[in-house]
C-alpha cells in the first residue's frame, strides 16, 4: 500500500517531517544566495516531491484528498519558510544587524502637555458632545462685568470674599480687574447672543490671596453657562454629572449642597465621590433674575444654569498632585509624568 | 464660627447626637469645617489660684504670680496680658505635656524661678485664642485636673454663607437644624424673653443719624456684679469666647444666642445723651484695644456731649468701659448699615465679632428682642433695675416680604414634579422655618380687603391709590404689572370687556390729556370690580364725585362705560397653585420666588432631584474655534517632543528689566502680595528664563512651548486701553539649539500653508546672537521673533548651554488652516536635477526661493544642503537645490539641458558668483 501511494506521489506525516528535516539541513549547506537558490529548486521545483505530489492529488480518491491537500500545501510552506529562513540569514543579517529593541534611544525627545491641558482637552470633548461652544473671554475685566453686573454693586461684602488684584490704571475712569472669575463673560456673551445658550468659558483667573499647597493666585477656571426656556436645576445636575465621569470616571457620582453666591439663586455647592471619598469640587447655580437683566435678557422667558469650576482643582484630584504651585512654576521633572 | 454641639442641643427639643447634627448640618448652607473632639488633657494640667501678682523685676511684660493648687503654691512667671489676682487658671506643672506635644519644664525666666506655665486657650488646643490665659469660673475647686472641670464637649467649627446673618446665633442655627434633623418633629426651644416697654420715637429723618436704623439705650442700676455664674462663663468657653466680667459676658452671651451685638457704657462715664454720627478728621477714640484711633469722616460713631465713646457696630471706647466697681450701665443695642459698619472695620483693620454679625445686616427687630434679653439676663445675674424709660429710636421702617410662589413654575425651575405629599411637606417645612404659607385664593383675598378698616388691619396693605391696590393683588403671587396704572396698561394681554375673568385688571384715564393719571380695578366676576376711588365719575350727569379712600366695590360699568376708559389687561392665566407667602422678619436673604425654590428644594433633598440634560439645541461653534484649535495645536506640539509649561501672567520689575524692558511701559497691579506679580507681562522671554534658571540641570536637549495671553497698556488721552493677545512662545536649550526652534518654527509654516518670510530682528538688540535672529512674516503678516538668546541675558547657571527663542502672534496661526488647498499632481514624472552655486555666505534661502518662483519651467524645488569649508573661500558657502522640472512627458535631454541652463542662469544673474 506504501508503495502504491508514493508511485502516485502521495505521502504520509513522516514522510513529510524527514522532507522537511533534510531541506533544512541541505539549506544550512548553502553559502550564498546563488546556492541556495539552486538547492532550493530541488525541494520546490517543478520536479521535486511536493510539486509532482500536489500535481497528483487529482488522481486519488475524493475521500483522501482533503487530507493529503492540507498536509502538502502545509510541507510545500515549511519548506519556504525553511528557505527563507537561511536566505535572510545569508543576505540580510549582514546588511542589516540585529538590533536590541529594548535599548533607549539617545537624544529621542518626548512631549508632554500640561496637566492642565490634559483635564480641558477632556472638558473641550465632554462639553462638545453635548453642544457647547468654547468660548474665550477677557483676562482683565471692568469691574462692571466682573462684579456688578454679577449682582454685586460696590457695597457688597462678596467682592472681600474673592480677594482682587486691581489694576493701577483705570478705563474710562472704572476700576480694571484681572479677573476673579470667569463669570465676566456671563454677560458679555449675553449680551451680544441671543438664548438659547450653551457655552463653556475656559481661561485664566486672578485672586489676590497667600500660596500655599491648595491655593495659588492664579487658577483656570471652566465657566459653564446654558439659557433658554425652561432650563432647570436638574437639568445641571445632570450637565454636571455627565461632566464629573468623564473627567473623574464613570464610578464617580456627584452630590449637590445648597450655598450662596450672589449671582445664582438656588445656588449650589457640588461634590464628586471619587476613590471613596467626598471631595468639593464647584460652584453652580440657577442664574440670577438681575444677572440675565444686566444683559438684557427676559427673566421671566428664560431661565439658566452657571457653574464654575477649577481645572488645576480638577487635575490635582485626578492626578493626585499634592502642590498646586507646581502647576505655575514649571520643573520638568515634574512635567515628565504627563 | 465654633459652635459647641451641647449649647445647641440646648436650644433644642429633642437634642442630637454629633452625627445627627452634622447630618442636618449638611441638608443646609452651612459647610462644617472641622470637628473638635472633647479634650482630653494631661492630669499634670491642673486648676490654680491666682493669690498673688507683681511685676517682675526685670521685664516690663512678665508678671510674678503666686498660684495656689491646693496642695502647695507655686511661684509662675506669666506672661499673659489678662492674668489678674483672684483669677481661676489653668496651670501645666513641670513634666505636663499640652496637646502640642510641648513638655513644660522647670525654668528660670529673667532670673525668676517658675514652676509651670499658665496656658492660654491656643495652649491647650481650645481655640486660636492667645491673646491671654484662659480665665475659669471663679467657683472652679483649685487643686482638680483640668479634665475634671472642664465639661467635656464637642465643638464644630462651621462657615456660613454671608446672605445669612441668623446663622451668627445659636437661637438662627437652631432653627433651621431643628427643620432638617432626622429626629423629627423637632423644634427650636426658645421662650421669649419678657417684653420691655419703650418710649418709642420714631424719627423720619434718616439724614440726620446717618446709616443707623434704631438705636435703642436702657439705663440699668447693678446690685451685684462680683463674678459671672458657672453656666455663663462655661457657655462662652465652650463656643470659644472668654469670661470677662458679667456684664461683658452677658452682652456676649446674647450676641451668640441672638446674633445682636450690644455694648455696655459705665453710665458715670457717659455725659449727656448718646448720639449717633459720622466721625471727624479732627476726633480721636482710644478704643478697648487699647489703641488710639484717628477717626475719619465716614466713620459712623458713637457720641456723647464730649466726645466719641465708640465706632458703631465695631467697638466702644476705653473711656466709658465697664469695670468691677461699675454700678449703673447704659445698654446700647442697635441696627447700623452693614456697609458702613464694614468700611469703618476695614478701615481701621479691626474686624471684631460685633463687626462679622452687623456686616450681614441685620433685620430691624432685632434689636428689641436682644434688649429685652439682656435686661432680663442682667436682672438675674446681676440683679439690675431698670433706671429710666428704654429709649427706641427708630429711623426706617420694617418692611414686611411677602411672596407669591408659582407651584408649577417652581417645578419648571428646578426641573422635577411636586406630588401632592411634596406639596404638604413644603408648607410644612416652610411653616417650621417661620413662614407663613397659604394657597392663594383671589377671592378670599378681596374679602379681606373689604373687611379692612381704617387703622389697616385686615390684609396687610398700604395702598392709598388704585394702580396700588391692583398691583398689590399681583404682587402677592409675584408677579411685577407695574405700580401705576400707566404701567399696568402696558403690562400683561388685552382683553375684550365681555371676555372678563376674575383677576383681570380695568383702566381707565382720569381725562383725555397724555399725563392723565390711571386708575385702575381688580375685576372680582359677577360684574364687580374691587378698586379704591377718591374720584368717582357719575355716569349721568359726567362729572366726578368724592369717592372714598377704602377699598370697595363698585360696578363693572363705571370702568367700561367711563369716556377715557382704556380697557382690560390679563397678566396671568391662572390663580390656582399659587402659594401666597409671608416671609419672617429674621429671613432678610428672601426677596423672591427663587430663593423659595432654594427653600423648597433643600425640603425635598437635592438627592431627589433628577438628572437631566438640558434639551437646547446645539450651539453654533463656527466663530468659537480658537481654544479647541489651540488644544490641537498643543498636542501636536507635545507629539513633536515639546513639553507644555504655564507661568504667572504678572511679573516682578527686575524680571522685566532683566530683558530690557521698562516696567513703566507695563499695566501694574495697584494692590500686589508680593513684587514678584508687580506687572502685567508683555510677552514671555523672562518668564522663561525664569523657568530656566529653575530647570538648568535637566538634562538637554529639550524644548518647551507656552500658549498665553500677554498685555499691553495703550494710553489714549488719559486714559488706559489694556490691548490682550494670545502668543505662543518656544525656548530650545542644547546643541544647536537654533536649527531645533528652526525646525519647529518651519513645521508651524508648513502646517499653515503660508508664504513665510524672514525678516531682519528689529527689537532688543540685546536679546540675540547677531546674525542669528529674525522677524517672521506670513503673508506679510508680522508674527513675531526668534533666534539664538544672547548668552548674557541668560542665568547663569544656563549660560553653558545654547538657548533660542521664538514669540510668535498666535491668532493667524490657529485660524490659518482653514486656508488648505489641494494641489494637481501632473500624470507624468518631473525631471530631478541638483544644482550647485557658489554663492556669498550671507545669501539667504529666502532669496533664492524668491528667484526660483520666478523660473519658467521648475515646478518645485528644494533645499539639499550647504557647504562651507576646503575649497570655499572664506565669507562664500555652496548651495545645493534640488530642481523638478516640468517639461511635459517625455523630453529630450537637451530640453532638459536648456531649462536647467536658463534656470542657472537666472539665478547667477543674481546672487550665485558661480555654479559648481
Amino acid at each position: 500500500m506504501a508503495k502504491t501511494n508514493q508511485s502516485n506521489g502521495i505521502m504520509n506525516d513522516e514522510q513529510a517531517k524527514a522532507q522537511l528535516g533534510k531541506a533544512r539541513e541541505v539549506a544550512k549547506s548553502a553559502t550564498n544566495e546563488g546556492e541556495l537558490n539552486q538547492l532550493k529548486a530541488g525541494f520546490l521545483g517543478q520536479k521535486s516531491l511536493v510539486t509532482t505530489a500536489l500535481r497528483g492529488l487529482k488522481d486519488i480518491p475524493v475521500s483522501q484528498r482533503k487530507v493529503q491537500g492540507e498536509l502538502l500545501n502545509q510541507l510545500r510552506a515549511d519548506l519556504e519558510a525553511a528557505f527563507l529562513l537561511r536566505r535572510d540569514e545569508l543576505v540580510n543579517r549582514k546588511e542589516f544587524p540585529a538590533v536590541d529593541l529594548s535599548q533607549p534611544q539617545l537624544g529621542a525627545t518626548f512631549g508632554h502637555l500640561h496637566p492642565t491641558s490634559h483635564i480641558l482637552t477632556e472638558a473641550y470633548g465632554i462639553f462638545e458632545r453635548l453642544g457647547f461652544a468654547i468660548v474665550d473671554g477677557p483676562e482683565v475685566e471692568t469691574d462692571w462685568y466682573n462684579f456688578e453686573a454679577l449682582n454685586m454693586p460696590p457695597e457688597h461684602p462678596a467682592r472681600e470674599m474673592q480677594d482682587t488684584f486691581y489694576l493701577k490704571e483705570t478705563q474710562a475712569g472704572r476700576p480694571l480687574i484681572p479677573r476673579t472669575h470667569t463669570s465676566g463673560m456671563q454677560v458679555r456673551f449675553l449680551e451680544q447672543n441671543k438664548p438659547p445658550i450653551k457655552i463653556i468659558v475656559p481661561g485664566k483667573v486672578f485672586r489676590n490671596e497667600n500660596e500655599d499647597a491648595t491655593h495659588s493666585w492664579i487658577f483656570t477656571q471652566v465657566e459653564g453657562l446654558v439659557v433658554g426656556e425652561g432650563v432647570s436645576l436638574s437639568d445641571l445636575k445632570g450637565t454636571l454629572a455627565h461632566f464629573v465621569q468623564g473627567i473623574l470616571g464613570a464610578d464617580s457620582t456627584i452630590r449637590l449642597r445648597p450655598s450662596y453666591f450672589p449671582y445664582t439663586e438656588p445656588s449650589v455647592e457640588v461634590d464628586a465621590r471619587f476613590r471613596g471619598q467626598w471631595l468639593e469640587l464647584l460652584g453652580a447655580g440657577m442664574i440670577h433674575p438681575k444677572v440675565l437683566e444686566s444683559a438684557g435678557v427676559d427673566s421671566v422667558k428664560y431661565s439658566g444654569f452657571a457653574f464654575g469650576v477649577g481645572v488645576e482643582r480638577l487635575a490635582q484630584i485626578k492626578f493626585g498632585m499634592d502642590d498646586l504651585r507646581q502647576n505655575w512654576r514649571p520643573n520638568l521633572r515634574f512635567l515628565e509624568a504627563f | 464660627m465654633n459652635i459647641s454641639t451641647k449649647s445647641l442641643n440646648s436650644y433644642l427639643q429633642k437634642p442630637l447626637t454629633t452625627d445627627q447634627l452634622l447630618e442636618a448640618i449638611g441638608r443646609t448652607e452651612i459647610e462644617v469645617e472641622q470637628i473638635i473632639s472633647s479634650k482630653d488633657w494631661d492630669p499634670k494640667i491642673v486648676i490654680g489660684h491666682v493669690v498673688s501678682l507683681r511685676q517682675h523685676p526685670n521685664a516690663d511684660r512678665l508678671k510674678l504670680t503666686i498660684v495656689d493648687i491646693g496642695s502647695e503654691k507655686l511661684s509662675i512667671v506669666c506672661g499673659s496680658p489678662n492674668i489678674a489676682k483672684n483669677q481661676k487658671i489653668a496651670l501645666a506643672l513641670v513634666g505636663a505635656k499640652l496637646p502640642d506635644g510641648t513638655i513644660i519644664r522647670a525654668a528660670k525666666i529673667r532670673g525668676e524661678e517658675s514652676a509651670g506655665m499658665i496656658c492660654s486657650e491656643r495652649e491647650l488646643g481650645i481655640s486660636d485664642d492667645h491673646s491671654g490665659n484662659l480665665v475659669l469660673d471663679y467657683s472652679t475647686p483649685i487643686g482638680k485636673t483640668l479634665c475634671d472641670v472642664w465639661t467635656h464637649d464637642t465643638v464644630v467649627d462651621i462657615k456660613t454663607p454671608a446672605n445669612r446673618w441668623d446663622y451668627l446665633s445659636i437661637v438662627g442655627l437652631a432653627r433651621e437644624i431643628a427643620v432638617f434633623s432626622p429626629l423629627h418633629p423637632n423644634s427650636l426651644k426658645f421662650d421669649s424673653p419678657v417684653q420691655n416697654t419703650y418710649q418709642k420715637i420714631i424719627n423720619t429723618d434718616v439724614k440726620k443719624m446717618g446709616k443707623c436704623g434704631r438705636f435703642i439705650t436702657v439705663k440699668l442700676n447693678l446690685k451685684q456684679s462680683a463674678h459671672s455664674p458657672k453656666w455663663l462663663v462655661e457657655n462662652l468657653q465652650q463656643n470659644g469666647m472668654r469670661s470677662i466680667s458679667p456684664i461683658v459676658d452677658i452682652t456676649n452671651f446674647v450676641m451668640l444666642e441672638l446674633g445682636q451685638p450690644a455694648h455696655a457704657y459705665d453710665a458715670e462715664k457717659i455725659h449727656g445723651e448718646l448720639t449717633v454720627r459720622y466721625g471727624s478728621p479732627t476726633e480721636t477714640l482710644t478704643t478697648l484695644d487699647g489703641v488710639k484711633r484717628e477717626l475719619n469722616p465716614e466713620d459712623l460713631i458713637i457720641a456723647d456731649k464730649r466726645g466719641p465713646v465708640g465706632l458703631a457696630g465695631v467697638i466702644g471706647g476705653a473711656g466709658s468701659e465697664v469695670s468691677s466697681q461699675t454700678k449703673q450701665i447704659i445698654l446700647e443695642v442697635a441696627q447700623f448699615d452693614k456697609t458702613v459698619v464694614r468700611r469703618t472695620a476695614m478701615r481701621h483693620g479691626l474686624r471684631t465679632e460685633a463687626s462679622a454679625r452687623f456686616e450681614r445686616g441685620l433685620p430691624l427687630p432685632l434689636p428689641q428682642l436682644a434688649a429685652d434679653r439682656l435686661v432680663e439676663l442682667l436682672r438675674e445675674v446681676c440683679k439690675a433695675e431698670i433706671l429710666e424709660f428704654p429709649i427706641d429710636q427708630i429711623y426706617k421702617s420694617e418692611e414686611i416680604c411677602q411672596l407669591g410662589l408659582r407651584l408649577r413654575w417652581a417645578e419648571q425651575l428646578l426641573g422635577v414634579k411636586l406630588t401632592s405629599g411634596d406639596e404638604k411637606n413644603i408648607i410644612n417645612g416652610l411653616n417650621q422655618l417661620g413662614f407663613e404659607v397659604e394657597h392663594f385664593s383671589l377671592s378670599r383675598a378681596v374679602q379681606r380687603h373689604l373687611e379692612s378698616d381704617d387703622k389697616g388691619s385686615g390684609e396687610a396693605t398700604t395702598a392709598i391709590k388704585s394702580a396700588e391696590l391692583t398691583d398689590y393683588f399681583y404682587q402677592r403671587i409675584g408677579v411685577d404689572i407695574g405700580r401705576d396704572g400707566k404701567a399696568q396698561a402696558k403690562t400683561g394681554q388685552q382683553i375684550r370687556s365681555d371676555q372678563l375673568k376674575a383677576g383681570d385688571i380695568l383702566l381707565y384715564a382720569l381725562d383725555n390729556t397724555k399725563s392723565a393719571s390711571v386708575e385702575a380695578g381688580l375685576y372680582v366676576g359677577h360684574n364687580k370690580v374691587l378698586t379704591i376711588l377718591k374720584k368717582r365719575y357719575n355716569l349721568k350727569t359726567h362729572q366726578y364725585e368724592n369717592g372714598q379712600s377704602q377699598p370697595q366695590l363698585v360696578s363693572v360699568s363705571e370702568f367700561v362705560n367711563h369716556p377715557h376708559y382704556i380697557g382690560a389687561r390679563r397678566y396671568v392665566t391662572s390663580f390656582n397653585h399659587i402659594l401666597a407667602i409671608t416671609v419672617p422678619w429674621y429671613r432678610t436673604d428672601i426677596e423672591r420666588e427663587q430663593d423659595i425654590c432654594e427653600e423648597i428644594i433643600k425640603l425635598i433633598g437635592y438627592d431627589n432631584l433628577p438628572t437631566r440634560l438640558p434639551s437646547l439645541p446645539p450651539q453654533d461653534t463656527t466663530p468659537h474655534q480658537f481654544l479647541t484649535s489651540l488644544s490641537v495645536l498643543k498636542q501636536q506640539l507635545a507629539a513633536r517632543g515639546l513639553f507644555e509649561i504655564m507661568t504667572y501672567s504678572f511679573v516682578s520689575a527686575t524680571m522685566l528689566e532683566t530683558v530690557g524692558e521698562k516696567p513703566a511701559e507695563h499695566l501694574r497691579v495697584a494692590n500686589p502680595m508680593s513684587l514678584e506679580q508687580h506687572y502685567l507681562r508683555s510677552d514671555l522671554l523672562s518668564s522663561f528664563l525664569q523657568v530656566l534658571e529653575r530647570n538648568h540641570d535637566y538634562p538637554n536637549p529639550f524644548a518647551w512651548f507656552e500658549a498665553s495671553k500677554v498685555f499691553k497698556k495703550v494710553e489714549q488721552q488719559k486714559d488706559t486701553k489694556v490691548e490682550e493677545s494670545w502668543r505662543i512662545g518656544f525656548m530650545c536649550v542644547g546643541p544647536d539649539s537654533i536649527s531645533e526652534l528652526q525646525k519647529i518654527v518651519q513645521w508651524l509654516g508648513s502646517r499653515s500653508q503660508v508664504r513665510s518670510d524672514t525678516m531682519p530682528f528689529q527689537g532688543n538688540a540685546n536679546w540675540f546672537v547677531v546674525g542669528r535672529s529674525g522677524e517672521l512674516n506670513w503673508d506679510d503678516r508680522e508674527l513675531g521673533w526668534f533666534g539664538q538668546l544672547n548668552p548674557k541675558i541668560l542665568p547663569k547657571s544656563a549660560r553653558r548651554y545654547e538657548v533660542s527663542y521664538a514669540e510668535f502672534a498666535l491668532d493667524y496661526i490657529i485660524t490659518h488652516p482653514a486656508l488648505i488647498t489641494a494641489e494637481t499632481i501632473v500624470p507624468y514624472q518631473l525631471v530631478e536635477r541638483d544644482v550647485t552655486l557658489l554663492v556669498e555666505r550671507d545669501v539667504k534661502w529666502q532669496t533664492i526661493v524668491q528667484i526660483l518662483s520666478q523660473a519658467k519651467t521648475v515646478a518645485s524645488f528644494s533645499f539639499v544642503g550647504v557647504y562651507e569649508g576646503d575649497g570655499v573661500e572664506a565669507g562664500n558657502k555652496k548651495v545645493t537645490t534640488r530642481l523638478y522640472l516640468d517639461l511635459g512627458p517625455n523630453p529630450t535631454a537637451k530640453e532638459i539641458e536648456t531649462s536647467v541652463k536658463m534656470t542657472t542662469k537666472l539665478l547667477t544673474q543674481h546672487i550665485a558668483i558661480s555654479n559648481r
